[in-house]
């Protein structure tokens, strides 16, 4: 009996022990091979640590490597919500620092969440003082902060990055691409408290800093060109204005200004419309500015010379019905006499002389209506109407500068053309981009677009735009002593809301190159709107000239004519 | 005969154990020194690894600091913090008048490493007239010798 029974036990504990094997068994299958990939993955994702390495965004410089746009490092302020013990403490804590409302922080750190942001970027006072307080369930994260050093300077050009770095504006949206580089990774084995084990790195991958952009720009120039036109605004009371100044020949820009403006490290603190860069979204009618480019039309066309006489209609030209006034009343006039005091019937008379076809040609030629295709967004191609689509008057008004619209960029850039020798070039602001080993991998070179007027013409029209800048002209004030320039003052109505032009509103321009013969710049001043006093050569020329004086110091240009004669 | 051999045999068999005592210790003394080399191996690598992760943090460190630096030198060269502080510090900066500027016209060629001056300055200015029929200078950038005339 003892005898089956031992067996029965024996056999009976076999049984259980051969089960809890198979169980076992099974139970290790299951881990070993079923779940495998699972808990391989689990296992790795304990053991190792995966880092992101963010690269450094491209500095942006001017032509004398000043630093315009760089990159810092700075703190960011994120809550993990389960670990924080007193919530009353720390959302005042916080508040008070980093200036939040209480409530903002009190929503955010109740979110059921893991990771919640307090405030991203803080200065560096606040991180410290939170990095001193030790606050349970609050920490700091170390993130690139876009920097402007000049602040307000340059910002239409520049343009700004939103929080993640991403461009938004300006040059920083057009070449984010190049600016913004290749992150990196690392990964490594780590240890029981969360840290990095160094010598068990499995990949170590550096981030591709973004490429560095220098610009043509000389903040100098820039600078010069924004005071004297913030000073402008503010005493002729204009609501806005814009300042070029380009190298002829080449299409560099040294400076673009506008105002308003605002400051590139809080774009937000003003409306949108500050932000518009101005000098290539904003378009008007050019006025009288625009008769040398109509002039030199017909130069190049041999339909005229210099010393052609127009019979000016004492002041009063009766045409298709409507009668068109000069400011003066002129019996005749030279076309030299024409520039110089602004005619406008013998521009129109030029006009009618030159015919549709070929002054529409003339005009398209000096890239009226057509983008300079400058590195810069949101440019806009003006208006310039097809001939078919002119009305009677169209032949008198265009010559003068009237139902047309074009660019301050535009306007100077065909200004260029007048002061080169008769050749249109590219307009540009970047002069090379350098990769994040400072080895130039691209460069800019002048890009001829097409010559618009013969080098007769060009001289031609120089002699002429001289004289408009002389004591007997209409830009006296642009003289500067002991230098040529050679110039044009533009006083354009504004078009008004209720249809035609209005009587109150107005353009006030002045395009300039110096010196005359051998030109090293051109400067485009455009006053939007100044009251009371209205006219270019009142309210732009001295400006250009308190702007060509200064970068002539500047740039050491030496005078051209001697003073004593 | 008997005692001999039989003294032989013990000593063969200490032999022996002696044999295999020492083979065990070489063994042991060797696999515990490998063992021993291995973990200061391991040691070492962990601590110049720790080592290479205290200079990497210390180097972005001061990279840190070299950017905070390099925004608070651009932002002193910004032309219009300059324009502020030669305001505040009243300094009374004017530009000069036309009759303050002299223009020094010459032509440079650089020969040998010494500079080859030649030209003619003649206007007058705040410093008098200066340097007329200058024929030629020469020397190192440093130090120029005037050979003729002034």
């Amino acid at each position: 009996m003892s005898g089956v029974g031992g067996r029965l036990r024996s056999i009976f504990i076999a049984l259980i022990t051969i089960s809890a094997f198979s169980f076992l068994m099974w139970r290790l299958y299951w881990l070993q091979v079923e779940k495998h990939d699972f808990f391989l993955g689990k296992a790795k994702k304990q053991h190792h640590i995966s880092q992101k390495v963010f690269p450094h965004r491209g500095k942006i410089l001017d032509r004398n490597g000043r630093d315009l746009a760089i990159s810092v490092p700075v703190q960011s302020i994120y809550g993990v919500p389960g670990e924080v013990d007193d919530i009353d403490e720390t959302v005042q804590v916080l508040s008070e620092l980093l200036n939040l409302k209480p409530q903002r922080i009190r929503e955010r750190l109740l979110r059921k969440k893991h990771f919640v942001w307090i405030k991203r970027k803080v200065s560096e006072a606040a991180s410290n003082k939170i990095k001193e307080l030790k606050l349970s369930g609050i920490h700091l994260l170390e993130e690139i902060k876009r920097e402007y050093p000049g602040g307000e300077l340059l910002c239409h050009l520049l343009g700004f990055v939103n929080i993640d770095n991403e461009g938004l504006e300006g040059l920083e949206l057009t070449f984010n691409k190049q600016l913004r580089g290749k992150p990196g990774w690392r990964k490594s084995e780590r240890d029981a408290t969360g840290r990095e084990i160094p010598f068990l790195r499995i990949e170590d991958v550096p981030a591709n800093d973004g490429s560095d952009i220098v610009l043509t720009i000389d903040m100098a120039i820039q600078t010069i060109a924004e005071t004297e036109l913030n000073e402008a605004v503010i005493s002729r009371n204009a609501i806005g204005g814009s300042v070029i100044v380009l190298d002829p020949g080449s299409g560099e820009v040294l400076a673009m200004a506008n105002m308003p403006k605002y400051n590139t490290n809080k774009p937000t603190s003003v409306p949108q419309s500050h932000r518009r860069n101005r000098a290539v979204t904003d378009m008007f009618e050019p006025g009288s500015t625009f008769k040398p480019i109509s002039i030199s039309i017909a130069l190049n066309e041999n339909i005229i010379n210099l010393n052609d006489r127009f019979y000016c209609e004492n002041g009063a030209f009766r045409y298709a019905g409507h009668t068109l006034h000069d400011s003066h009343s002129n019996k005749v006039l030279t076309v030299k006499e024409i520039i110089e005091q602004s005619s406008n019937i013998g521009a129109a008379k030029i006009g009618l002389k030159m015919g549709r076809e070929r002054f529409f040609a003339g005009i398209k030629g000096f890239g009226c209506g057509e983008k300079t295709g400058i590195q810069l967004p949101g440019e806009i191609r003006g208006v310039i109407r097809e001939p078919s689509k002119w009305s009677k008057l169209s032949i008198i008004c265009l010559p003068m500068g009237q139902e047309i619209s074009v660019t301050a960029l535009q306007l100077i850039c065909a200004y260029g053309a007048l002061a080169n020798g008769g050749i249109l070039y590219k307009p540009y602001v970047i002069d090379k981009i350098r990769g994040d080993k400072g080895n130039v991998i691209w460069e800019a070179h002048p890009q001829r677009v097409r010559r618009v007027i013969s080098e007769n013409a060009s001289s031609e029209i120089t002699k002429a735009m001289k004289g408009v800048v002389s004591l007997h002209g209409t830009a006296s004030r642009a003289i500067i002593t002991g230098y040529s320039v050679a110039g044009k003052t533009g006083t354009a109505q504004k078009v008004a809301i209720e249809g035609g032009y209005s009587h109150e509103l107005y353009v006030s321009s002045f395009i300039g190159y110096f010196p005359a013969d051998n030109p090293r710049l051109v400067i485009a001043v455009v006053l939007d709107e100044p009251k009371p006093d209205y006219y270019g050569g009142v309210v732009a020329a001295p400006v250009f000239k308190s702007i060509a004086k200064k970068i002539l110091h500047y740039l050491e240009i030496p005078p051209d004519i001697d003073v004593s004669e | 005969m008997n005692r001999r051999n039989k003294k032989a045999r013990t000593k063969k068999r200490l032999g022996s154990k002696l044999k295999f005592f020492l083979k065990t210790l070489v063994f042991t003394v060797t696999g515990v020194s490998l063992a021993l080399f291995y973990v200061w191996q391991y040691v070492q690598m962990s601590q110049t690894g720790f080592g290479i992760k205290s200079r990497e943090k210390e180097l972005i460190g001061l990279q840190k600091e070299n950017q905070g630096l390099e925004l608070r030198l651009s932002r002193l060269l910004m032309p219009p913090n300059i324009r502020s502080r030669i305001v505040k510090l009243n300094i009374n900066l004017q530009e000069p008048e036309r009759w303050q500027i002299v223009r020094v016209e010459e032509q440079s060629i650089l020969f040998d490493g010494n500079i080859m001056f030649s030209g003619e300055i003649a206007e007058e200015g705040i410093f008098g007239k200066t340097l007329i029929g200058v024929s030629a200078v020469s020397g190192s950038p440093e130090t120029i010798v005037m050979e003729d005339g002034q």
